[in-house]
């Protein structure tokens, strides 16, 4: 059977040739719902636009559909472009959502996200955050050029979604950042013309993307101290998940799952059938006896049941505050 | 533009005028009939529509169906699909229909994955299609123009199979260059490829719905007859994929045609055999060691069925060393490779034969960086210097694991 090796020859002679032809890689990272993706294939028709060759790979990471997005872009003027998802010599990374430098529990994946940023250690770091790039928040030594820009921010003003998507905003730290490989002018005209957005939202992105153009800050030559080790960092993102629940700890970022949780005043109730229950996707919702029950071992904080009740008995509330309040009662029970 | 493999190959069939679409969906093949659905909804072709089955044979047999009425259509599946529709496929083969088969590979379960390796594709070789593998979408959409050319003729008629990597070409975004329609009308007339002795539409109801009543009917009493003229047209097609794939590179200047592509193998001592996806690095790497004074080249296989034995052979015959890169567990390439060596090196030709080794990568969808490659090449400037072979076949690369099969259970 053969085992890996590690040939500094081979890895040396590739890097080497990256320069010679040319060629640069990135490695883009984003949440769910943020057009982590569009954002990619727009900056992909862009240098097409300026003439070059691009290989776009994608993974969906994560197991538990936590819909973490991770992105690789490789792009030069040569006509062969090494097409592997494989993510070995980038020049630069793009944190779409600055908590994404963290791992997070995914199975079985194409790109490890962790395992990108563990060989990461200098180079371009690009980060979407309020933060300063002497600030950004990075979990091991880092020296090199840090980029920042307030993409999330930047598109709240124009239009307030949660999660705000805001990818395509990226672009123009994207383009802020790497002014000897992209145009700001191509960047702009990719979006006007990218045919699965409405003709307002294209603008708005424009609009965005010029934003986050000007504002973007630059430092070079920057040291970042790791909050972590690198043996840590390692360890952290080879945990396996305790649970096939998602807990609180190990929820990914963009995961809507059970922000909220329903509480039912029951004074309220009325109805000979809970129609509550009756709705509830996941049937956790039991009203026997008199006593209403939810197993929030179960809930996906869905809301249905808040939507359903006819006597607005039941509200969503934030599922920290919910789960304490039960643990509360659990200890209170057992005191008695 | 920028297409994926997947809207490149949805490309194709419009441009082909297709005028039906099958497709099991399964992940990573649905964005095929998603980008026609797409042409539908904005009128941007007539007269196509989009069929689903309840399974991939059900789907499959839809497709023969149509391919007996002279429609041109497509069908979409990939990993298990293929396995389910496998009666099916070889039914196809042996009734001498033209059916195109756009397999975005996926690997087979068990253990779950929905990542690609090239088991799905090769587990139909032995069924009697054409088969294909590209490298990137625009090798798709040029592959599907030609490969309706080729099976729609007469010489020919056998279904054809187009494969290309789950995801990694599937999802992945290239440039494209999209031919005009005009153009691609002039290059794929309509399908004629039914031509009935008589107009069977326009006799009574009881020759109409007599089954006896179709074409010059051939039975088993011409069984052995059938089944050779079918495989020696498997055979001979290999000249008709050479013609249309000239003619598609003169009319559109694509060098994405005929049976395999080298590149600087006339001088290499190293050649790495591969198909698919791990092309485009193959070419890098082999960059990457020129620059070196290794002397090493490249050959993608674009044709896997019928294997085109002599044309690689003489492509590798001065080579040393040979690897093929295998992204299937059966190792195919390696076998077959070997047996067509076999019979070259018997038809009296010079020199000593290359030696062959195999190497099995990226199975299960385990991506294949370029080092890996480069290790793989480094195995075989080993073997030149010490004039032997370590190993003749292995899988690369592998982690120990403590497996038992009486213990441990196969799953997730």
């Amino acid at each position: 059977m053969a085992t890996i090796t590690d040939e500094v020859g081979i890895e040396k002679w590739l890097k080497e040739e990256f320069i010679r032809s040319q060629l640069y890689e990135f490695a883009f990272f984003s949440i769910g719902r943020q057009g982590g993706r569009t954002a990619v294939e727009i900056l992909a028709r862009a240098l097409i636009m300026e003439g070059k060759n691009i290989y776009v790979g994608q993974n969906l990471t994560g197991k538990r559909s936590m819909g973490t997005n991770s992105i690789v872009a490789r792009f030069g003027s040569s006509p062969d472009i090494p097409a592997t998802v494989s993510i070995t010599n980038p020049r630069g990374l793009m944190f779409m959502h600055e908590a994404l430098v963290w791992p997070d529990y995914g199975a079985y994946s194409q790109i490890k996200r962790a395992e990108v940023v563990s060989k990461f250690q200098s180079g371009l770091l690009m980060v979407c955050t309020s933060k300063p790039p002497e600030e950004v928040e990075y979990p091991i030594d880092f020296t090199g050029t840090v980029a920042t820009a307030d993409a999330e921010a930047i598109f709240l003003e124009k239009v307030s979604i949660q999660p705000p998507p805001s990818g395509i905003t990226s672009l123009g730290l994207f383009a802020a950042a790497n002014k000897d490989l992209i145009r700001l002018e191509s960047v702009k005209q990719a979006t006007l013309a990218h045919e699965r957005l409405s003709k307002r939202v294209r603008e708005l992105n424009v609009a965005c993307i010029q934003k986050a153009y000007e504002t973007t800050k630059i430092a070079q030559n920057i040291q970042l101290k790791g909050k972590i080790t690198l043996p840590e960092y390692v360890e952290l993102a080879n945990r396996p998940p305790s649970s096939d629940l998602i807990t609180p700890e190990e929820k990914s970022v963009s995961t809507l799952w059970r922000e909220s949780l329903p509480l039912c005043d029951v004074k309220k109730c009325v109805c000979i059938e809970c129609l509550a229950d009756y709705y509830c996707p996941e049937g956790v919702i039991s009203w026997k006896d008199e006593a209403y029950h939810v197993d929030y071992d179960f809930c996906k904080g869905c809301g249905t049941c808040a939507l359903e009740c006819p006597e607005k008995a039941i509200a969503m509330e934030d599922a920290e505050k919910v789960m304490a309040k039960m643990a509360e009662a659990q200890k209170r029970k057992k005191r008695r | 533009m920028s297409l994926t493999g997947n809207e490149a190959a949805a490309w194709a069939v419009r441009l082909a005028r297709a005028r039906v679409a099958y497709s099991f969906p399964m992940g990573p093949n649905a964005e095929v009939t998603e980008t026609l659905q797409g042409f539908i909804d904005r009128k941007e072709v007539e007269e196509l529509q989009i069929l689903y089955g309840d399974n991939e044979k059900a789907t499959t047999s839809m497709q023969i169906g149509t391919a007996r009425l002279g429609v041109r259509s497509m069908l979409c599946i990939n990993s298990e699909g293929l396995l389910w529709a496998t009666a099916e496929i070889h039914y196809a083969a042996s009734s001498r229909l033209p059916l195109l088969l756009v397999c975005p590979s996926r690997a087979l379960e068990p253990p779950t994955t929905v990542y690609c390796d090239h088991d799905d594709f090769m587990s139909q070789r032995d069924m009697g299609w054409l088969m294909f593998y590209c490298e990137d979408s625009q090798d798709v959409l040029d592959t599907i123009l030609q490969l309706y050319k080729i099976i729609e003729d007469p010489s020919v008629m056998l279904p054809a199979i187009i494969g290309y990597d789950g995801w990694e070409t599937s999802h992945a975004s290239v440039k494209v260059q999209v031919p005009p329609q005009e153009e691609v009308d002039r290059f794929l007339p309509p399908p004629k490829f039914i031509r009935p002795e008589k107009d069977y539409m326009s006799v009574d109801w009881k020759e109409k719905s007599s089954h006896r009543r179709r074409q010059h009917g051939f039975g088993s009493a011409s069984f052995m007859e059938l089944r050779y003229l079918q495989k020696k047209a498997e055979e001979d097609s290999i000249q008709k994929i050479i013609a249309v794939g000239k003619e598609y590179q003169d009319r559109f200047g694509s060098h994405h045609a005929g049976v395999l592509e080298t590149y600087r193998c006339e001088d290499a001592d190293i050649i790495l055999i591969t198909m698919g996806i791990v092309y485009p690095s193959v070419k890098f790497v082999a960059n990457a060691l020129r620059q070196k004074g290794i002397k090493i080249g490249g050959i993608k296989l674009r044709t896997f069925r019928p294997f085109p034995g002599q044309a690689l052979c003489e492509a590798i015959q001065n080579a040393k060393v040979v690897i093929t890169l295998e992204r299937n567990s059966l190792a195919a390439l390696f076998t077959e490779l070997k047996a067509a060596l076999y019979s070259f090196l018997g038809s009296g030709s010079k020199g000593p034969s290359p030696a062959v080794m195999g190497r099995v990568v990226g199975i299960g969808g385990r991506p294949i960086p370029l080092e890996h490659i480069g290790h793989i090449a480094a195995e075989g400037l080993q073997a030149l210097q010490n004039e032997r072979i370590e190993k003749v076949l292995d899988w690369y690369p592998l982690k120990p694991i403590d497996y038992d099969p009486t213990r441990d259970t196969i799953a997730e």
